[in-house]
């Protein structure tokens, strides 16, 4: 079981373009953490080339906390807290604090307050990261999908849109972006009378679909379980023929490492 | 419909689009463009653009969406946080032809509506305000897979149908790969194929796409003439490629190419020519001309029957052979 980067994921891991979007959406058997700790150390590790500022990530993490992410990554061999220390590392805890008390301002808790707490919060940690150096940071959203299930911003109608104006006003302060989304079925596709959750979020993920680069859709096997895979990764591409489309298998193991190999292998 | 006929109405609904295309006339001042996440709208808005740049109109490309200037656009004002006055303050002063140049044609192009929803009452007079007569069209981009937001009046009219009732014309988007797969499907009765998120599986958002898929987009357009008659016509636009060599792309300008729908070579109806012999054999089927000679003079039996029309049909007509016996009191007919 292969710790390091997965040799067929490479061309889609190196670093994005200006100003791109990549989505990463996981169902309720098949979830994202393996995928984004690889483009994290992908990030980490690009290597720096003479004239161009160097890659730092920021990642917002609203429901994993900064300890599995330690965990994740030292399994990658890649130690978050030396590369905050140098600068090139920063994490936002998105949960812990969100609903506590200390966090209202002046008892009353106001229309939005949480989302522009955490806005204020990500705003801060960027600009610690990017002081001075200049830096190109790219910032790595772990399920903000959760934030429009518990925000109050917009009634809790228009939470949906909130949240999608936040992220696109951090969007325009990042190199790029990287986001993961739950897309289980009751989420994306609501029912006949749908609760204002299932709306809001299918509008939030739908909406940042159009606006993807790139989307690499986990999915359970389609035939069922099997012992040696784990389930399918999808990597679309947005529709100008650039990156071509490709399904692959993965088997995430037990002590981190992930194995991403073709049908038929 | 006999051949003269059908390219009539193919120059013709080649026009029409064409007209809609590159804004002549004061075509469609309020174009819908209705599109999903299987065929994102963005190649129709480049086509627009590239043309609207040849021929020397203002681009003005209101980005609700978007973070980057697209190249092509002249003006680019960004729609986030404001609200629809603010808006329309902001792009009014683009639109109003100035004195100097009178006939200045602007296209306004929103990539996307969906933000500017929230009260659909309020679109009327917004979109009025921003597209004055005679110079100015305006391009919206409605994504159809998104779903509505609970409204605070359940009984106003849903926003796509203000929408679609307010535009001159609707272009319905769908990829050229999927129409030609439903239509391969259709041919050998069947069941359409599903795509992306209409498939079931958990987890599938999007539908794969092999870069040998023909490269296209379909665009069912309905278009409202002034006169008040709706024309409807499917057609392909092929995007230009961008691996064209540079003295193509010169040539063409950049311009995709159009055609109708029905005159893809998978969804004509034209009967194929004649193939002469089509079974292979090993011996020969055809005729001589002494054999086809022959046959012409063959007269058939009953014939006689068969020249007098009415009562007469059915007569009996009997040949004595040479065994046969004629008695006369018997055989009488």
């Amino acid at each position: 079981m292969s710790t390091t980067t997965p040799h067929l994921l490479e061309p889609y891991l190196s670093l994005p373009r200006e100003t791109s979007l990549i989505v990463l959406s996981s169902i309720l058997g098949a979830s994202t953490n393996w995928l984004l700790a690889r483009y994290i150390h992908s990030y980490l590790k690009t290597p720096s080339v003479e004239g161009e500022p160097e890659v730092a990530v920021l990642l917002a993490s609203f429901l994993r906390d900064y300890p599995f992410f330690q965990q994740t990554l030292s399994k990658l061999s890649l130690d978050l807290d030396s590369e905050a220390r140098k600068g090139r590392f920063a994490f936002v805890d998105g949960l812990t604090g969100l609903f506590l008390p200390s966090q209202r301002s002046g008892g009353r808790l106001q229309d939005g307050d949480d989302l522009r707490a955490v806005q204020r919060q990500i705003g801060d940690a960027l600009a610690g990261l990017d002081a001075g150096r200049k830096r190109r940071v790219v910032l790595v959203l772990d399920q903000p999908d959760f934030l429009v299930a518990s925000t109050s911003a917009g009634g809790g109608e228009g939470a949906g849109i909130a949240v999608r104006d936040v992220i696109l006003d951090l969007r325009e302060k990042v190199h790029s972006c990287v986001v993961t989304v739950s897309a289980d079925d009751p989420l994306v596709h609501p029912p006949v009378a749908p609760t204002p959750l299932e709306t809001n979020h299918s509008w939030f993920v739908l909406s940042l679909l159009h606006e993807a680069d790139m989307l690499c859709a986990l999915r359970l096997l389609d035939t069922g379980t099997a012992k040696d895979v784990s389930g399918v990764v999808r990597i679309t591409s947005s529709r100008d023929g650039e990156t071509e489309d490709r399904e692959y298998l993965y088997k995430v193991g037990g002590h981190g490492g992930a194995k991403v190999f073709e049908r038929g292998q | 419909m006999s051949p003269s006929a059908a390219s009539h109405h193919r120059s013709h609904s080649l026009l029409l689009l064409q007209k809609l295309l590159n804004l002549r006339d004061k075509a469609s001042p309020l174009t819908l463009i209705l599109d999903n996440l299987e065929q994102p709208a963005h190649p129709v808005l480049n086509e627009f653009m590239t043309r609207a740049k040849i021929s020397k109109a203002k681009i003005i490309f209101i980005a609700l969406s978007t973070l980057k200037k697209p190249p092509l656009a002249d003006v680019f004002i960004r729609g986030r946080h404001k609200s629809l006055q603010q808006l329309a303050s902001e792009i009014i002063p683009h639109v109003t032809p100035s004195p100097s140049s009178p006939n200045q044609k602007n296209i306004l192009l929103f990539d996307t509506i969906h933000p500017l929803l929230s009260i659909p009452s309020h679109l009327p007079s917004f979109l009025q305000s921003i597209i004055p007569p005679l110079t100015t069209s305006c391009l919206l981009v409605y994504h159809t897979d998104i779903p509505l937001l609970p409204q605070s009046n359940p009984y106003t009219p849903t926003p796509l149908s203000v929408l679609t009732h307010l535009s001159t014309s609707i272009l319905t988007l769908t990829p050229l790969s999927h129409v030609l797969a439903t239509k391969a499907a259709e041919n050998k009765s069947l069941p359409a194929p599903v795509f992306g998120l209409h498939s079931s599986r958990e987890g599938v958002l999007l539908s794969l796409r092999s870069p040998s898929s023909p490269q296209g987009v379909v665009i069912t357009m309905e278009l409202r003439r002034k006169s008040g008659r709706v024309v409807q016509e499917k057609f392909v636009l092929f995007p230009s490629p961008p691996t064209t060599t540079a003295q193509h792309r010169q040539q063409t300008k950049g311009i995709g190419g159009v055609i109708l729908l029905s005159d893809h070579p998978a969804f004509s109806t034209e009967t194929t020519e004649e193939e002469g012999e089509g079974i292979q054999a090993t011996f020969n089927l055809g005729l001589t001309e002494k054999q086809r000679r022959d046959r012409e003079g063959v007269v058939l039996p009953y014939f006689d029957a068969q020249t007098e029309v009415g009562g007469g049909g059915g007569r009996i007509l009997y040949d004595m052979g040479r065994e046969d016996d004629f008695d006369e009191e018997e055989d009488e007919i």
